[in-house]
């Protein structure tokens, strides 16, 4: 993408410093409130902001903070029955008259929204109509604002080439046809159809992988220069917009918390509560000791706390934080926040972020000295498949089969953990769930100390140890905290049932006594109370505890956590994180971890001294220590993984993607060769034909022709800038 | 590798739970299995009526029939009226009207022939929901479950059976076993309509097997029958229970239908007979035979309405949310509503 | 093996299952019609009777016989009267009926296009109606039109469409007299393509189209309701709204099209009902259709047209549930995609 020199120059230039009177939106006392049975619940809570034009502003809060709210009440479209009120004002770039967002009328919005702001949920699948094409929904909506039909098509074909998706195969799918990145993509494109001059984002990459959501962020940094967009970008994640905004503001409890330049958010914020999330993210760059948890949680819209709605968790809190509520006040020129004792909290709170930490290369060197012993789970050469989709048209065919797992060998051994990171589809689950017998594999053996597990299971009782006895040693926690219990057991019955398993005399009264102790253990008390609950009157952490001491009452050898935590706010992962390895040392359990996020990987592997292993559509590319896979990646797809992880120094410049592909080839028809060599960076001719085996180098293992000095790929010519046929998604051209 | 120095012992705390007695452990269920449901019946209109018609055929059947003397032949002249003062009679002491829904062209009470029709189709209705609920859902479960053959044979079965077209079927097989019994009726008629309930019952519980805590319990190492009790049919109980409402209505529905069309052997008076009668007999010559048309529609419609609005509440009563908020002997903390 | 070919297989199964139900009753129903044939012919009803005729060759006539109207020999091997049976029916021959002394075919093929008229446009009617008052509602929750509209319709499916047939005979037809009471056109003008036949062709019908319209309509308009309301509040809805895009074009391509698509199978099933419900409507209209000539196979114990119904409507349904199933991925294309592959 050539012509964007310029604005490459301008963007060289600090974006944080804008000139005076250039704002685009201004909100004034913006509140949202619904009225509900218990009162009215204030969603959005006096709300002032300007937006700049040409700005990324990111707009940073945890679930249910009032973030969404926001960026509904910048398009007045706030869901019935809430209701806006205060002031939204639209300045058009063109000098017209300023435009009050809340008093126009339903056919002014109708042609305000989208030609002048525009917006993109965050999912992607449920905003598009199932039955209708992509094209059409182009189409009807140039069609609704009477717009010029063919232009218009030429700029979707234009936003959707330089998104990386074959314009023409896009616009005659239907909606599900599209994998979630490639959906999350068009929808940006829908919205820019029109050529809006500010868009705004609702977590538009929050369902997605890490390396996809790091691919957008990369298109939506160009597409906002070349389009001289404004873009309002609100997120969970502070580290995902950190290099991407030129302003943050936090919310908290439906309110700003602070505003101001990206970089001085993340080096030097002044609010308590910034402070404690930028301190509760892992990230891969901090050392793993000095990450913290947000004890508490949100408040409720209905009866917030009086003053300072943070001070009930703020370890600076005062009686006057009680009393009355703090006003901004300035940080610096362009950094305010509402805190009484802001300057305080730098040094109440502290971080890793900002301070050097050139001290992690020498302090976390302990190479993989651990002295492994037996294994008590072992894989060997192990496939598993499933049977593909069928379309229409394959009337006779045979089913095709989908190899979710391809000759994967693994040792899991005893007080162990081992991480395994991928994309979503790469067979991580699947082969999670082989590990502890789940799956049986199409070839292969699954061992646990030294018993084949499906020949036990075949054998019934002849087996040296029995199928039930290694069924019970490896357990399960799984992602989804919503389904992980019975919605219609209390959690005592949920807990009484692996007692029943695995101590069948224990009297009735001793089983109690263990679960209370249990859940007294993990924080939640009093446990009598927690017992009695139905999972609905759970949250989604303490489900997942639950869950947690289900699996672990069994007496497992190893546990499976298969995003555990994913699902969780991002001030509760550590929290749980900290379970699991607290837990891991208390019951000398093993933890297969899975994980689509290298930092939480790497939090659970390093503090457990385990290891990592990276997948790549059903193989294992990389496996290695935590030191080796995170401070010395081999392989070029850990690299990407290490490229796409977030993390929060500004002195980090944002490189280049190293990815030539986004999306991720078919699991059914995966490449020859190196499967990974349509999206690889350094790939070569060999790499399209040689399938690369597993090289040794010093402790870790990597399945890449790089890794030896003296192979041929060497001297194969480069395919990396060769336009290949069937690649419409090619990205060797970004930036 | 059984129990070497249990770990779960690591976890001594010093106070010790209270142990729960015996008879708290009654007051509790009292409270979860019998107030709890009836308060929460109370409070949703559609279950209160619908419970209250129910009720109401329910008392018909049983004690209504012992007030009301069975009709016979020729004891008031022809088509009388409804309200008719000329025709009244003494009970307890009150005058009261002697036909209060009129009489049919033999001159039978029309109103003690629909009370005296309840308990038959009472029984029929129970009968075949009964069996319609009990085969579909094992048919359902074990299918959904056990995967493999078993849920091929099943399934293939269900399928066979809901292709072929149950009313005539049932003309057929009435034809060929000439019930008399109509607690046998109802489970001839509850033949055509397992079939239905087992196949949506089935894929309910392929979406739950798949559910992380049934795939916990298998992990467990609980075999198929305690993870079908805990885990499936608590969950699919209020579907079972909607399907055997409408089982029930479709059984009434059909089993007036076959009597209408004469099939089944007319033993005890019978809406559909009643119909059946009024059709052949001139009922539909004149407005004055509407009585006669109109009580047994009337008495069928009504317990199909009371039914149905009933079922529409009902999963409700199975919902731990509702119950949970509902239940005295458990504190009430729900989430905050997030609002996101 | 490929979904098509396997639901097309389980459809000739569930057809050859149905054959057998048949033939098995045909046998062995006491007092089914092998039983009721043979008594026919012992009282000299049917066949060649009067004495003089011996033994051997009234044993004769009567195997003839039972071949012309069950399609076997009773005294032939199990399995070639099973064959024998089975070979008949799928070469279209359907045995012969005691009442009318015809094949049972050339009885029943001429009432079909009767019942397929009435069927086909009540089923029009019936989707018609629901899909606009389930909408409705559907747009006005909550308010009082809806509440109100949802208890009627309730009402109305607690009714059997039979009552509601026999309440509009009683009304329209005997009381106010704007409807024939029975047969399926007027005699006095002469059959053909000219307006009075065809006027009293439709005056003759709609009585039992609006009955068999009502089978469906009460279940189907609450049915339509609940599609609607998910509808209304997905997401994508909203999120075409703020595009702008107009409320009838809403309406139409996301609210009505999104809602009807699942009511898709629905219809094509209601055809196999159609047939079986057919029995009861046109006894009560005396509409000579299939359903009538079943009704008076079963008045007159005449099985071999009685058997012939039951064949011809679940082969009906048999096809209706297959051409149903296998063109749901034509007309909705989400489900072309088949099972997810989320499993890994």
């Amino acid at each position: 993408m050539s012509g964007t020199t310029e604005e490459n120059v301008d963007s060289e230039s600090p974006r944080s410093v804008r000139s005076e009177g250039n704002t685009i939106l201004e909100v004034r006392d913006a509140t949202v409130s619904f009225e509900m049975e218990r009162g009215e619940s204030r969603v959005l809570n006096g709300v002032d902001l300007s937006v700049e034009r040409d700005e990324v502003l990111g707009i940073v809060g945890e679930s249910g903070s009032g973030k969404s709210m926001l960026a509904n009440a910048l398009l007045d479209a706030v869901v019935d029955p809430g209701k806006t009120s205060g002031s939204v004002r639209y300045f058009p770039p063109d000098g017209r008259d300023p435009i009050d967002v809340l008093e126009l009328n339903d056919d002014e919005l109708r042609t305000f929204r989208w030609e002048e702001i525009s917006i993109v949920f965050q999912g992607a699948m449920s905003s598009f109509n199932p039955t209708m094409k992509i094209r059409d929904h182009f189409a009807e909506t140039i069609d609704a604002h009477d717009a010029d039909p063919e232009e218009c098509i030429e700029r979707a074909y234009d936003l959707l080439s330089e998104l990386y998706l074959d314009a023409d195969r896009v616009l005659d799918s239907y909606p599900h046809e599209l994998s979630g990145g490639m959906q999350q993509r068009t929808l940006i494109a829908l919205s820019l159809i029109l050529e809006p001059d500010v868009l705004v984002m609702d977590e538009p990459t929050a369902a997605l992988d890490l390396l996809m959501q790091r691919s957008i962020i990369s298109l939506l940094d160009r597409l906002q220069r070349e389009y001289d967009l404004t873009l309002v970008f609100i997120t969970h994640d502070l580290p995902l917009v950190a290099h991407l905004a030129d302003r943050i503001a936090v919310m908290y409890a439906f309110e700003l918390a602070e505003i101001g330049p990206a970089e001085e958010i993340i080096t030097n914020a002044a609010h308590p509560y910034t402070r404690m999330l930028l301190g509760s993210t892992p990230n891969l760059d901090a050392p793993v000791d000095e990450m913290r948890v947000i004890e508490g949680s949100s408040p409720d819209p209905v009866a917030p706390p009086t003053g300072c709605r943070y001070h009930p968790r703020c370890p600076i809190s005062r009686d006057i934080c009680a009393e009355s509520s703090p006003e901004f006040e300035d940080v610096s020129a362009e950094h305010q926040a509402a805190c009484f004792f802001h300057e305080e909290a730098s040094d109440a709170v502290t971080y890793p972020i900002g301070e050097d930490n050139d001290a992690i290369e020498t302090e976390g060197s302990s190479t993989s000295s651990r002295d492994y012993g037996e294994p008590i789970l072992s894989l060997d050469d192990v496939t598993v498949e499933f049977e593909g989709d069928q379309s229409i048209l394959d009337l006779f065919d045979e089913p095709e089969y989908v190899r979710a797992v391809d000759d994967v060998s693994l040792d899991v051994h005893e007080d162990d953990v081992v991480a395994l990171v991928g994309e979503s589809g790469c067979g991580k689950t699947t082969l999670g769930k082989t590990i502890i017998g789940v799956h049986r594999p199409e070839s292969g053996n699954v061992t646990y100390r030294g018993q084949d597990i499906w020949e036990a299971r075949d054998s019934h009782r002849e087996a040296e140890i029995s199928f039930s006895e290694i069924r019970g040693a490896l357990q399960m926690i799984h992602q989804d905290p919503g389904s992980s219990l019975n919605p219609n057991k209390r959690v005592i019955h949920s807990l009484r049932k692996p007692l029943k398993k695995s101590q069948p005399d224990l009297e009735r009264v001793e089983q109690e006594r263990r679960i209370m102790a249990m859940l007294e253990y993990v924080g939640m008390s009093p446990p009598e109370d927690y017992a009695n609950r139905y999972p609905h009157q759970l949250s989604g952490g303490e489900k997942q505890r639950v869950a947690l001491i289900r699996a672990l009452l069994m007496n497992p050898d190893v546990i499976l956590a298969d995003e555990a935590i994913s699902a969780l706010d991002v001030s509760l992962r550590v929290e749980m994180m900290e379970l699991l390895l607290d837990l891991q040392g208390r019951f000398n359990t093993s933890f297969v971890f899975i994980s689509h996020d290298l930092s939480n990987a790497r939090y659970l592997a390093e503090k457990a001294d385990g290891r990592i292993a990276v997948m790549y559509l059903g193989e294992i590319v990389e496996i290695g220590t935590v030191e080796q896979i995170i401070h010395d990646p081999q392989h070029p797809y850990t690299q990407a993984l290490r490229w796409a992880t977030p993390d929060l120094n500004p002195r980090n410049e944002s490189e280049e993607s190293p990815i030539r592909a986004i999306d991720i080839p078919d699991p059914k028809d995966p490449p020859s060769g190196c499967r990974f060599h349509t999206r690889c960076p350094e790939a070569r001719e060999i790499c399209r034909q040689v399938h690369p085996t597993n090289i040794s180098t010093n402790g870790s293992e990597v399945a890449c022709f790089r890794a030896d000095p003296d192979h041929d790929y060497w001297d194969s010519p480069s395919i990396v800038n060769e336009e290949s046929d069937d690649d419409e998604t090619s990205m060797s051209t970004l930036d | 590798m059984s129990n070497q120095n249990n770990p779960l012992e690591l976890l001594e705390t010093t106070d010790d739970v209270e142990p729960t007695t015996r008879s708290e452990r009654w007051r509790v269920w009292i409270d979860l299995w019998i107030l709890t449901p009836l308060q929460i019946m109370w409070k949703d209109r559609r279950t209160r009526y619908g419970s209250l018609i129910i009720l109401l055929y329910f008392m018909v059947g049983t004690v209504g029939v012992r007030l009301v003397s069975p009709a016979t032949q020729n004891e008031g002249p022809a088509y009388v009226q409804p309200f008719d003062f000329e025709y009244t009679h003494m009970v307890y002491g009150y005058e009261v009207w002697q036909f209060p829904l009129g009489t049919n062209g033999f001159g039978e009470d029309i109103f003690a022939q629909t009370i005296h029709a309840t308990p038959a189709m009472l029984q029929m209705m129970l009968a075949g929901g009964v069996f319609t609920a009990f085969v579909g859902a094992v048919v359902g479960i074990v299918a959904g479950y056990k995967r493999g053959t078993t849920e091929r044979i099943l399934m293939t079965a269900a399928d066979i059976q809901i292709a072929i077209p149950g009313l005539p079927l049932l003309i057929v097989l009435a034809m060929a076993l000439q019930p008399r019994s109509p607690i046998v009726v109802g489970l001839i008629l509850g033949i055509t309509s397992w079939a239905g309930l087992a196949r949506a019952l089935h894929s309910q519980v392929l979406a739950l097997r798949s559910e992380s805590y049934v795939e916990a319990s298998r992990l467990m190492g609980f075999g198929s029958f305690p993870i079908m009790r805990d885990d499936l049919i608590p969950n699919i109980m209020p579907f079972i229970m909607i399907n055997f409402m409408n089982a029930a209505i479709g059984i009434i529905h059909l089993s007036v239908g076959l009597y209408f069309l004469g099939v089944l052997p007319f033993t005890t008076d019978n809406w559909g007979v009643m119909i059946n009668f009024a059709y052949n007999h001139g009922a539909l010559l004149s407005w004055a035979g509407l009585p006669w048309l109109l009580a047994p529609i009337f008495a069928i419609s009504l317990l199909g309405y009371g039914i149905t609005i009933f079922s529409q509440g009902m999963d409700r009563l199975f919902n731990p949310r509702v119950r949970a908020r509902h239940a005295t002997t458990m504190d009430d903390s729900d989430e905050p509503d997030p609002m996101q | 093996m490929n979904y098509y070919v396997k639901r097309v297989l389980q459809s000739l199964f569930t057809i050859w299952a149905v054959l057998t139900i048949t033939f098995v009753l045909i046998r062995w129903m006491p007092g089914g019609p092998l039983d009721y044939l043979m008594a026919q012919f012992v009282q000299g009803n049917l066949g060649p009777s009067g004495t003089g005729v011996d033994t051997q060759e009234r044993i004769a006539a009567f195997e003839r016989m039972a071949e012309v109207y069950i399609n076997f020999d009773p005294t032939a091997p199990l399995y070639v009267q099973y064959f024998e049976y089975v070979g008949d029916v799928l070469t279209g021959n359907l045995g012969r009926s005691i009442w009318y002394q015809q094949p049972v075919e050339e009885v029943l093929f001429p009432a079909i296009p009767w019942t397929v008229f009435i069927g086909a446009v009540a089923i029009f009617i019936s989707f018609i109606s629901r899909v606009i008052v389930g909408a409705a509602l559907a747009y006005k929750e909550g308010s009082k039109l809806d509440i109100g509209g949802t208890t009627l319709l309730i009402w109305g499916h607690s009714i059997p469409f039979y009552v509601v047939a026999i309440l509009l005979l009683y009304t329209f037809g005997y009381q106010f007299g704007w409807f024939p009471v029975s047969g399926r056109y007027n005699p006095d003008p002469p059959a053909g393509l000219n307006w009075p036949f065809i006027a009293g062709i439709l005056h003759h019908a709609a009585l039992p189209m609006v009955a068999l319209a009502w089978a469906s309509f009460g279940a189907g308009a609450i049915a339509m309701r609940a599609n609607a309301i998910q509808i209304l509040g997905e997401d994508y809805l909203r999120a075409a709204k703020l595009r702008g895009i107009t409320s009838k074009r809403i309406t139409l391509l996301y609210v009505a099209r999104n809602a009807i698509l699942p009511m898709y199978t629905q219809m094509l099933i209601q055809v196999g009902f159609i047939f079986s419900g057919s029995i009861i409507l046109e006894m009560v209209f005396e509409y000579r259709g299939v359903g009538w000539y079943m009704f008076q196979a079963i008045q007159n114990n005449d099985y071999p047209l009685m058997m012939g119904c039951f064949l011809l409507i679940t082969v009906t349904i048999a096809i209706a549930m297959l051409v149903a199933d296998l063109t749901y991925g034509l007309v909705d294309p989400r489900v072309r995609r088949g099972e997810s592959s989320e499993s890994f």
